[in-house]
Order: structure tokens, then sequence, then C-alpha cells
């Protein structure tokens, strides 16, 4: 799955109904409704590296920890830390998320709960860093995405997904996430991507915006961690 | 969140028949569940220096970690004593090369111990998160930086050299890219934490009610004998060469808010304790070893 988000930041609820409307008509899919968390963690300035604690009282460097949890993706988080790093997080168990019928797609293996290397009881990644990685990492700001959609096209290969943006209780836009299938676009070369998004964009009268299809890392795609480092690359505000 | 309320205790090498025996009767379980886990015990890479305004409390900690995941080792009979002399006790390493499993690692961060007078059991509150799937960008111009980082680590985990010949020195340029791209250790890095040190659990668990009743050994490496170790394998020593058996009593309650839930725990915690009293006596931590905080520098 190749992945690409917008935001249309001057979106109206008239340019918002009409794109609904234009996608209705080509009778997509729907797959329901869906929302997200995105929060901005920045390092806290007084961590500081060890061989500049006696020379400075405010760490020099700058880094961000961003933290991505989609509702299509129950109990997981994604994050990116340092812009290079990323991770995927989640509290499901395999055999309970079969039990409560859950995508199976990201879960912690039956084994590691059994031999005891996890409780069973975890937290979502945002919350840990939240709660005790405090000394590390200061939360900024949270993104939340509510009122989503999720419309499949073209049998499943293409999936475009839609959502009101709000930071802080106010609204900033329409976040357009457009999932595309690997054998419509050349994996191999990333650098292609922005062209086929874009006439995608046109064939759907997507709204334009500050379209991202950047990877983190052209020679190997992954799905998740390029995800998050799409939604890093919009949604600063 | 997970509100942890335990006791603990320890038998010598030769009741571990008798106990199991007993723990199989009282549990009804005649197979108890094995459980083994490789843990790493990292700390912030970073000092925290907060200002101290007068008037203000600082309530920020830097906290120890532990990073779980679990062990895939059936060499090893807990039932046999481990002596000095016997068989050569290992583990296979992770982080090899030609590794490619993606493993899955537990972040875990404890506090300190509730404190108190008159407690029945430790309570403590537990942090965990669990990592799936990992993913670094690395720079291939970076290379030099990326080798030096990897110095670091090599006192802890053995990333196996790579062959240094010049004419493949691109070919591993990449494997070792390809290597770190997924390791958890350089998300680990990037996240902050350094690794200080390691241990291996092995064991075996019964079920009574809520309560999970662990009996176990702690392993870490031997580094006393001329290398021993492989380079598929780590040998392995007991951390206590007496070879007495640790055993912890616990039980989860998912809300620290909960009361009641815990109240009922710690009731059917000393009830065990009582009924057990004959065969081990269970006792209460002492909290201060338990404290998981970084000390600060002033």
């Amino acid at each position: 799955m190749v992945t690409a988000v917008l935001l249309v930041q001057k979106a109206t609820p008239e340019t918002i109904t009409q794109f609904h409307d234009q996608l209705s008509n080509e009778l997509p899919t729907s797959k329901g409704k869906w929302n997200f968390n995105f929060k901005i963690f920045r390092n806290n300035p007084y961590s500081i590296p060890p061989d500049l604690v006696e020379t400075t009282t405010t760490s020099p460097e700058s880094k961000f920890l961003f933290t991505l949890s989609p509702s299509y993706l129950p109990d997981s988080t994604i994050t990116l830390v340092n812009g290079k790093s990323a991770g995927v997080f989640t509290n499901l168990i395999e055999e309970e998320a079969s039990e409560l019928s859950h995508p199976t797609e990201l879960t912690i293996p039956n084994e590691h709960l059994h031999r005891g290397a996890t409780t069973g009881l975890n937290d979502r990644f945002d919350i840990f860093v939240g709660q005790k990685l405090q000394s590390l990492w200061t939360q900024r700001q949270i993104i939340k995405g509510d009122g989503g959609q999720i419309y499949e096209l073209e049998n499943g290969n293409l999936c475009i997904k839609t959502s009101n943006v709000f930071l802080h209780g106010n609204f900033r836009g329409l976040l357009i996430q457009i999932d595309l299938n690997d054998h419509l676009c050349d994996t191999k070369n990333p650098d292609s991507f922005k062209q086929v998004f874009d006439k995608v964009s046109e064939k759907y009268g997507i709204p334009p915006g500050n379209l991202c299809c950047e990877v983190l890392d052209t020679k190997y795609l992954d799905k998740y961690g390029d995800l998050c480092f799409q939604y890093s690359k919009i949604l600063n505000f | 969140m997970v509100h942890q309320l335990s006791l603990v205790s320890s038998i010598p090498h030769n009741k571990y028949l008798q106990t199991i025996s007993t723990l199989q009767a009282l549990t009804g379980l005649v197979q108890p569940q094995p459980i083994s886990t490789y843990t790493l015990i990292s700390k912030p890479s970073t000092v925290f220096k907060p200002k101290f305004e007068p008037g203000k409390v600082n309530q920020i900690e830097q906290y120890f970690m532990k990073c779980i995941t679990n062990w895939r080792d059936d060499s090893i009979d807990i039932s046999k004593p481990i002596l000095k002399d016997g068989d050569i006790v290992s583990a296979r390493r992770l982080f090899r090369p030609d590794d490619k499993t993606e493993r899955v690692w537990t972040l875990q961060i404890s506090d300190i111990p509730i404190a108190g007078k008159n407690q029945g059991c430790c309570q403590q509150t537990v942090y965990e998160s669990t990592l799936v799937h990992t993913h670094t960008r690395i720079d291939l111009n970076l290379e030099d930086k990326v080798k030096e980082g990897k110095d670091d680590f090599e006192d802890f985990i053995e990333i196996d050299p790579p062959e240094d010949s010049e004419v493949d020195s691109k070919k591993t340029e990449d494997a070792l890219a390809e290597q770190r791209r997924a390791s958890f250790l350089v998300f680990l890095q990037d996240l902050g934490y350094e690794v200080i040190n390691q241990f291996w659990i092995k064991g075996i668990r019964f079920f009574h009610g809520d309560i999970i009743i662990e009996i176990f050994k702690v392993l870490i490496r031997d580094d006393t004998t001329a290398n021993n170790s492989t380079a598929e394998r780590i040998k392995l020593k007991l951390l206590d060469e007496s070879n007495t058996f640790q055993i912890r009593v616990y039980m989860n309650v998912s809300k620290s808010t909960d009361v009641e839930q815990i109240n009922h725990g710690t009731k059917e915690l000393i009830k065990l304790q009582e009924f057990l009293k004959n065969l081990f006596i269970l006792e209460i931590p002492d909290r201060i070893f338990m404290d998981s905080r970084v000390t600060l520098t002033k």
C-alpha cells in the first residue's frame, strides 16, 4: 500500500459536502467512519547530552516525536522519532483480536504474552510517553480528526479517507488520505508517486492542498512509518 | 497501566519438586506454563537538569526502562541444577545479521511501590507498551557516525563485525544498513534510551484464580571464562549460583483507582501467603530496591 495525505486548509462546509457528493457519484463502497489522534511531542530542553552538561543549561537540539493513532488500526499507535525512526505499537493480543473480530494486521503474538514478556495490559504509546518519558519528551499539540468517512473505489485498489481536522477544538481543514494498492504505482521509484497521485486527484476532483507522498527512505518503503511521516509534514500548524 | 500487587519468596533447589507438586494440587494445573524472557535494562542517554525555582515543585523524573522480549530456547531444564562445571548453558544471539525475524518488544517502566505502614502486599503501578514493528531511515553518508554508534552497543549485544574486505565493503555497508534499518536498538537510541545491562529469566508459572505464581531463575551473561560464546550463542550463568529459585506471586489490576478490586486482591494474596507458609514464606519486598528512578544530578 502506498499512501498520500493532503490537508485542504480553506475547506468550507460547501466544499466538503461538494467533495462528498462528487465521490458518491463514483459509486464507492462505504467502509464506515473513522477518526484519528495525532500528537506532537518536543524534546525536553532540560534533558542534555552528557558531554554538554557542564557548559549549557538547555539542550541545543530540537527534536520531535509524533504519534498517530487512526481508528482503523484499533488499539495501535504509529510513532516517528526525530524524523527518521518509526515504530508501531499495539495493545491487541493475537488471540483477543480474533475473539473481538478486529483486523489482525497488527497484533502482539500469543507467545509474547504466554512466555511472560508482557502483562497483557498495555498502554497506548502516546500515553506511555506522556506519563513516563516526560523528562525526554514534552507534549506540544494534540490534533484530532473527527467525522471521517472511508470510501473504497476501483474494486478496492483505491481507498479515499476524509476527516475533519481540529487543533485544540478549532477546525483547521479537511484531511484527505489516499491509499493506493502497490501494483498501481512503481514501488521501486517513489519519485514517481507524485504523478500518480496527481492523476487520482484530478480524476476524483480532490480539492487542491499540500499533497504529501514523500517517504522516509526511498529505497525501503514502510507503509506505517511513511504514513506517520506524511501526517507530520502536512499537520504542522 | 497495570496496578500490580505482589509478594516474593525464594526456595532452595532441593525443595523444587515438593513445591511444584503442592502448587499443582493447589491450582489444579498439572502443566504449568513455561516462562522465558530476555530483558534489556536501559536508561536515558541524556542528563536531566531541570531549572530549580523556589516554590516550584518538579514532578518530572527520569526512569530506567525494561525492554522485554520472549526467549525461544528450550535447551535449559530448570528442574535440574545449573552447575559451574556442568553443561554449558547458552542462549541464541538475537542481534545477528542473518536473523530476519522481527522481534516484538515490550517497553516497561514501573513506579516505586507505594509507601505506608501495615501493608498487606507490595503495590506498584507498571506502565508498558508493546512495539511490534520498527523502521529507520539510514543515511549511508552518515556511515561513519553509524559505525561510531555501533561501538557503544558492542558490550551488550553482539552485532557481529562485518567482514572487513575492501571488495565487499559496499555490500557490507548495505548489509549493515539493512540490519540497522529494522533494528530495535536504533529506535531505542532515537527515543533517548541506552542499554546498560541484560538478563534472562527461565521458569514456570501457575494460575490460582486471578493470582499468578511464578517460579524462576535469573541468568546473566558469562564473561568469566575464556570465549565460550560462539557467533550463534551467548554463554550464560546463574545470577545466584546457589541455584535458588525466586518466587513471585502477583495479581494485576487494570485500574489503580479500582479500590474494591485492590482490596480484594490484597486479601486473596494474604490468604495464599497463610496457606503456603509451611512451604515458603511470602514477604513484601523492600520498596527502596524497587525504585526505578534515575537519581538527579544537582
